[in-house]
């Protein structure tokens, strides 16, 4: 018995001094970044085309409006939710800024506005899923719709040009759509950064750890003393945020609005976030992991285009490969937690 | 060889490199109850596992009536009559306590459609036979955990079972719960039925079992008839070390003036739970609430700390004021810590890491400012894991590859990352090991002589008993009884919480 804790505390001294690059390696995402890098290398070998710059650059660009939404729903994900609205959001607060542009408002005024249009409707919803206690699927999923019907509704279903506007802004047009450090464009820039901020705050900050606990476990959570109604919350309204600051992004980078814009995005950000590894039960994930999941999904989708895939059956390509990719990953994961058990 | 309804031969089992069995024997008889005892990870639970097909092990073999078996699913168990009530309640929580009674039988049913009328019928006779008084066709999650317990019993009664595995039945039952169960148990042995009895409470097996069998670290140690076996060797064969004193002193020099009262409760009135409570506590002593599950403890603690509501006019005051309506977070931090009595559901996170759980009430122990300093945080973990005494292999590992005895010591270090001015501690001790739990039991008392206070909910009467120098008696939801010093015994708190003393009253 005496001899056993010795030889336990040891063992927790060891496991203290796990090794930096120890812990990458055993790091989840490692695996999936590993898999991306000898995707991009056989894509590369095999079509030429890929590894020039105008793909890659294109990849980024689309990944960058698209990544905000993955961020926002990782995050609701993480709380033990999930947000269907996030495709419908980014297009009503694009919709929103670009009408209130449009109509002679300051740009970057009117893409504040957006954003915080973006951010209360996540609170809306948010109130509706603590308050009167209803799950997140059914209320993003109406408000997914509701979004996107009032889009539909303000715009008359027509979409909103701003070419002409965006010229008499040259600052503002920069941002969506001008390079920096040469040739990369400025949504890459913001967007990286973005994700590193976002990814360091869910690891480190102790109001996103709260959503962890509060994912992992509800009650035991509300009985250590956090707020799990304001956590779920805000979870809505940071995913309203990024939605927002997404569409915005896309707004300018595309000199308008497509009234059909981040339509079916919910379901690539959730595949995304799930080959990324954030749990559908909550209380697990990264952002890094995330993005990385939907570097995988739009590397796909590349290769398809590339290897010229018609496009009826890319869809069914694409999703029969998510889920080889989930399915691989839940044996891995179920390996590791043998190992430790 | 067939006197045996079953054996186990020579089974070894490991997890990788840890092996958690070596060559283990074990024979059940028709008819007889056969505890096995251990400290928490002493192999107990994997052996059964292994029995019941949950586990494959390494080497070895199983004989049912004395013909070599080979299981490899819970149903190949269920075939040869082998039946497992787990320790967790794992049941349909929205589905009717009948449907859940018949799972095992329904699922094997021919017929396409389900004749609810008679499933009802039978359900209800099956759990009548074990506790009166329970609606089948209510939901699940409408029964509290006893009674949960008692609708897992019958589901593994309504198969054909000849032999029934019972991992800790008693430890979520109270006192006359806990009689219906020996009562049950009594009846399925007359039967012929051989009981494999899993439990931590020593007087339970001398009061019911034919047999004991120890485990420890893997090895069995020793089988005994109970009749030629005392308390002491079994708890010498299980620790292997003698553990004289279970329970440590009590404290001798309590102050009970008004100058000591660290805490107050003033008509507490909940429409559901509990009314007209009013109790204090005094700094240096441990304070005991006992009573039946379903007393109302717990849910005078949960809204202590502001976890449930209370009527208007309730009061609870500490450090001179009236923190009834203070949020939970602000109570804890003010250093009132509430230990939460099911660890599983409502105390850890459990996919996470032992330093996440362990940070969880007092985040900003760990914090620089806004940001959780991780190194910080694994330090902390490790602190705790050391004075606790914590089995674990990386502070970092997750809780639910612990043991309940070393989850359970997870669950403490919780509280005490900031110092506590006064701890609830609801079930302290349920469902661990001797070992565990006389370490935790030293741990409170150690904080009571430091000068904070302590608040014990238990079922256990032992617990009470023997760690409170002061015990409030409950019965649906008042306090009836106050009993103080060299007063507390057994037989007075069960006279109060059994509601015996009404019956008294009235005659």
């Amino acid at each position: 018995m005496a001899d056993n804790t010795v030889e336990k505390t040891e063992a927790v001294e060891n496991g203290q001094k796990k090794s930096f690059f120890k812990s990458i390696i055993g790091a989840r995402e490692f695996s999936l970044f590993l898999i991306i890098v000898v995707f991009c290398i056989l894509l590369t070998l095999t079509q030429p085309v890929f590894a020039t710059w105008l793909n890659i650059k294109t990849l980024l660009v689309s990944m960058s409006t698209t990544g905000m939404c993955v961020i926002a729903m990782a995050v609701v994900m993480l709380t033990g939710g999930i947000d269907l609205s996030v495709g419908s959001l980014m297009c009503l607060t694009m919709a929103i800024s670009s009408l209130l542009f449009k109509g002679g408002m300051n740009p970057w005024v009117a893409s504040l506005i957006g954003i915080v249009a973006g951010t209360f409707v996540g609170w809306i919803q948010g109130m509706i899923i603590t308050k009167i206690k209803l799950i997140h699927f059914i209320v993003t999923m109406c408000f997914m719709g509701i979004a996107r019907g009032y889009v539909t509704y303000i715009t008359g279903g027509t979409p909103i040009s701003l070419v002409a506007k965006l010229a008499e802004s040259p600052t503002f047009t920069k941002m969506g759509q001008g390079d920096v450090l040469g040739n990369i464009p400025l949504p890459i820039i913001i967007f990286v950064i973005v994700v590193i901020f976002a990814d360091f705050m869910l690891r480190r900050s102790a109001i996103m750890r709260q959503f962890f606990y509060t994912g992992s476990n509800e009650k035991a959570a509300a009985y250590s003393g956090i707020k799990t109604d304001r956590v779920k919350i805000a979870a809505m309204m940071i995913s309203g945020f990024f939605c927002g600051v997404g569409g915005v992004i896309y707004m300018v980078r595309f000199s308008g609005v497509p009234v059909s814009a981040g339509s079916g995005l919910e379901m690539t950000a959730i595949a995304a976030c799930v080959i990324g590894g954030v749990s559908m039960n909550g209380g697990r994930g990264t952002i890094f992991g995330s993005i990385l999941g939907l570097a995988f999904m739009t590397l796909i989708t590349n290769a398809l285009n590339l290897f010229m895939v018609t496009p009826t059956v890319q869809e069914l390509v694409r999703y029969i490969i998510v889920l080889v990719a989930v399915i691989v990953d839940n044996v891995q994961q179920n390996a590791r937690q043998k190992k430790l058990a | 060889m067939s006197e045996n309804v079953l054996e186990l031969r020579g089974l070894s089992k490991s997890f990788g490199t840890n092996q958690v069995l070596f060559d283990v024997d074990f024979s059940l008889r028709p008819g007889e109850v056969h505890a096995i005892i251990g400290e928490n990870g002493a192999g107990k639970s994997t052996m059964m596992n292994i029995t019941y097909g949950l586990v494959k092990p390494n080497s070895g073999e199983i004989y049912v009536n004395g013909e070599k078996v080979v299981i490899n699913d819970p149903n190949d168990a269920q075939r040869h009559g082998i039946c497992f009530v787990h320790q967790e309640i794992a049941l349909c929580q929205d589905m009717s306590i009948a449907q859940n009674v018949f799972m095992t039988r329904v699922k094997n049913m021919k017929s396409a459609s389900i004749d609810y009328k008679k499933l009802n019928e039978e359900a209800q006779a099956l759990v009548d036979s074990i506790v009166p008084g329970i609606d089948v066709k209510a939901s699940v999650d409408s029964l509290n955990i006893a009674g949960q317990q008692v609708v897992e019993i019958a589901k593994a009664l309504s198969t054909d079972c000849k032999i029934l595995i019972l991992d800790e039945p008693t430890s979520s039952l109270s006192g006359k719960e806990t009689e219906a169960l020996y009562k049950i148990m009594r009846d399925l042995k007359a039967k012929g039925i051989g009981i494999v009895y899993i439990s931590h409470r020593l007087s339970e097996i001398f009061e019911q079992c034919d047999r004991v069998s120890v485990l420890r670290d893997g090895y069995m140690i020793n089988t005994y008839e109970v009749s030629a076996v005392d308390a002491a060797q079994l708890v010498n064969d299980m620790a292997g070390r003698e553990i004289h004193n279970i329970f440590p002193p009590k404290a001798t020099d309590v102050d009970y003036t008004e100058d000591n009262v660290m805490l107050e409760i003033k008509n507490f009135n909940n429409a559901h739970f509990f009314k007209n409570v009013n109790f204090k506590l005094y700094k240096g002593e441990v304070l005991g609430f006992s009573g039946l599950i379903g007393a109302g403890r717990s849910e005078i603690m949960e809204a202590v700390v502001g976890l449930r509501k209370t009527e208007p006019g309730s009061e609870v005051i500490y450090e001179g004021k009236n923190i009834i309506s203070q949020p939970t977070r602000k109570t804890y931090q003010s250093g009132l810590v509430y230990l939460s009595e099911d660890r599983k559901s409502t105390g850890l996170f459990l996919e996470m890491g032992i330093h996440q759980n362990t940070s969880s009430m007092h985040l900003e122990t760990v914090c620089d400012g806004a940001l959780i300093n991780s190194r910080k945080e694994q330090e902390q973990a490790k602190k705790f894991i050391t004075a606790l005494r914590t089995k674990c292999a990386s502070p970092t590992q997750p809780v639910n590859s612990l043991s309940g005895g070393n989850q359970q010591k997870v669950m403490f270090s919780k509280l005490l990352t900031q110092k506590p001015k006064i701890v609830i501690a609801d079930e302290p001790t349920r469902g661990i090991d001797v070992g565990a739990k006389s370490e935790l039991h030293g741990l409170l008392r150690g904080l009571a002589n430091e000068g904070t206070g302590v608040i014990i909910v238990s079922s256990e009467l032992n617990e009470i008993v023997g760690m409170c120098d002061r015990v409030l008696v409950m019965y649906e939801g008042e306090i009836v009884a106050e009993v103080k010093g060299s007063d507390v015994d057994s037989t007075k708190i069960m006279h109060y919480a059994s509601g015996a003393y009404r019956l008294e009253a009235k005659n």
